[in-house]
């Protein structure tokens, strides 16, 4: 007897534990807004669809709800939000191929000790719209989201070290890019 | 690990014993001091400029007390109950006006509100397994519906307080009857809507007025077209 009610009542509590997490979820999500929001935008450069993507993003969340285990709950809503993105036909396949930039390419000449910022916000996003999708996006994730290596490594279905890779990359590029602009307003009168 | 690893350090990525020694470096190495100041101050503009942009409060909470409500985000028994209701409501006025072309007319078997196109592409290609096109407008048409009957999808716009529908199906000879014309090189069905063939599918437009139609219609055309490219 006490058996079956502990059968049943496993069940019962089994049952109610799958829907629980569903109302937990727009608290849960509700402060992770701004994040998505951000990120969708680097990775689809327009407000519009920006919040297209987020909006897709919550309805396969909230239908997920019930697998998602605990842990990383930004990085988890990132890696839908990626998956989306490819669903989309926003060919990711693109994206990567421009990743694959010549390293050659990136100065390591250090510019910061000679000349001061001078450049604004709108110039920093300028130009950090025009990196490649994965380096931009690992900026955005570890710079101004604050992510460890693992939880953008995690967001973005990669190893910690294509992270740091991409990291170093990215933040070489955008350097190079803004000693650009400086130097260009340094020389006008 | 013999080299330094300034990005890490500035990161905070490194163990104890690691922070300690690239700190000892720092105290004696100019250049690898200016290399350091240098990522923060990269990291610190970085952030302060993405931060400093708005983000859309009110439409992001809006989206997500909608998401619950959305029909692909609840469960499949739910949704189709959800789905059918709504279709015995609204599936008496499609397809209730005489026309000479001929698409499906079977009623409508499911129809979801959403202002989202891409959602809504996704939602008929799950039904239905037609190619559905994102049809994000720019000459203002919104999406406010999807909707789909046997053999057959739709959306619905709205563009300046008027409605439009735009009907699809693997139909083989749908616009039978129909004036054909050639526009832009392509040929077009005119009913009381705009009709035309395009990767195997037939389209069909109607509603609101007959200027807006056409730019509707050729930007579909134009839309199917490049998303056609993109998948191939």
């Amino acid at each position: 007897m006490a058996d079956t009610r502990s059968g049943i009542g496993i069940g019962f509590i089994e049952r109610i534990g799958r829907a629980a997490p569903r109302r937990d979820f727009e608290r849960a999500v509700k402060d992770e807004l701004p994040t998505l929001y951000r990120v969708a935008k680097r990775m689809v450069r327009n407000a519009d669809d920006a919040e297209d993507l987020v909006q897709q993003c919550l309805v396969k969340a909230f239908r997920a709800w019930d697998r998602f285990d605990g842990n990383h709950l930004r990085s988890w809503l990132i890696r839908i939000m990626r998956n989306e993105l490819a669903s989309n036909k926003r060919s990711l396949a693109a994206q990567a191929v421009d990743a694959e930039l010549d390293e050659s390419i990136v100065s390591q000449e250090p510019f910061w000790d000679e000349v001061t910022w001078r450049v604004d916000a709108d110039h920093v996003l300028r130009e950090l719209e025009e990196l490649p999708a994965e380096f931009r996006l690992t900026l955005h994730l570890c710079d101004v989201e604050q992510f460890t290596y693992e939880e953008a490594a995690e967001a973005m279905g990669v190893p910690i070290g294509t992270v740091r890779s991409r990291l170093f990359r990215a933040r070489s590029l955008l350097r190079e890019r803004l000693a650009g602009i400086v130097c260009f307003v340094g020389s006008r009168p | 690990m013999n080299r330094f690893d300034w990005q890490a350090y500035v990161d905070g990525a490194l163990n104890p014993d690691e922070q300690a020694r690239h700190e000892s470096r720092l105290a004696q190495d100019e250049v690898a001091r200016r290399e350091v100041e240098g990522l923060r101050a990269l990291k610190r503009e970085v952030r302060k400029a993405v931060l400093s942009e708005p983000v859309p409060k009110a439409t992001l909470l809006a989206g997500l007390k909608r998401a619950k409500r959305h029909p692909l985000a609840l469960p499949s028994r739910i949704a189709v109950a959800a789905c059918v209701a709504m279709a015995l409501f609204v599936g008496s006025y499609v397809f209730n006006q005489a026309d000479p072309v001929k698409l499906d007319r079977s009623p409508v078997t499911e129809e979801f509100a959403t202002s989202n196109a891409i959602v809504a592409a996704q939602w008929v290609k799950e039904q239905t397994g037609l190619p559905a096109p994102v049809m994000k407008m720019r000459c203002g048409a919104k999406i406010r519906a999807a909707k789909y009957g046997d053999g057959w999808a739709g959306y619905q716009f709205e563009h300046d307080g008027r409605r439009y529908r735009l009907f699809m199906s693997r139909c083989n000879k749908p616009f039978d009857g129909a004036r054909v014309m050639t526009k832009a090189g392509k040929e077009f069905y005119v009913g009381k809507g705009i009709g035309w063939k395009q990767n195997g599918i037939a389209y069909y437009l109607r509603g609101g007025d007959e200027e807006t139609r056409w730019r509707m219609a050729m930007e579909c055309v134009a839309n199917i077209e490049r998303q056609h490219a993109n998948r191939f």
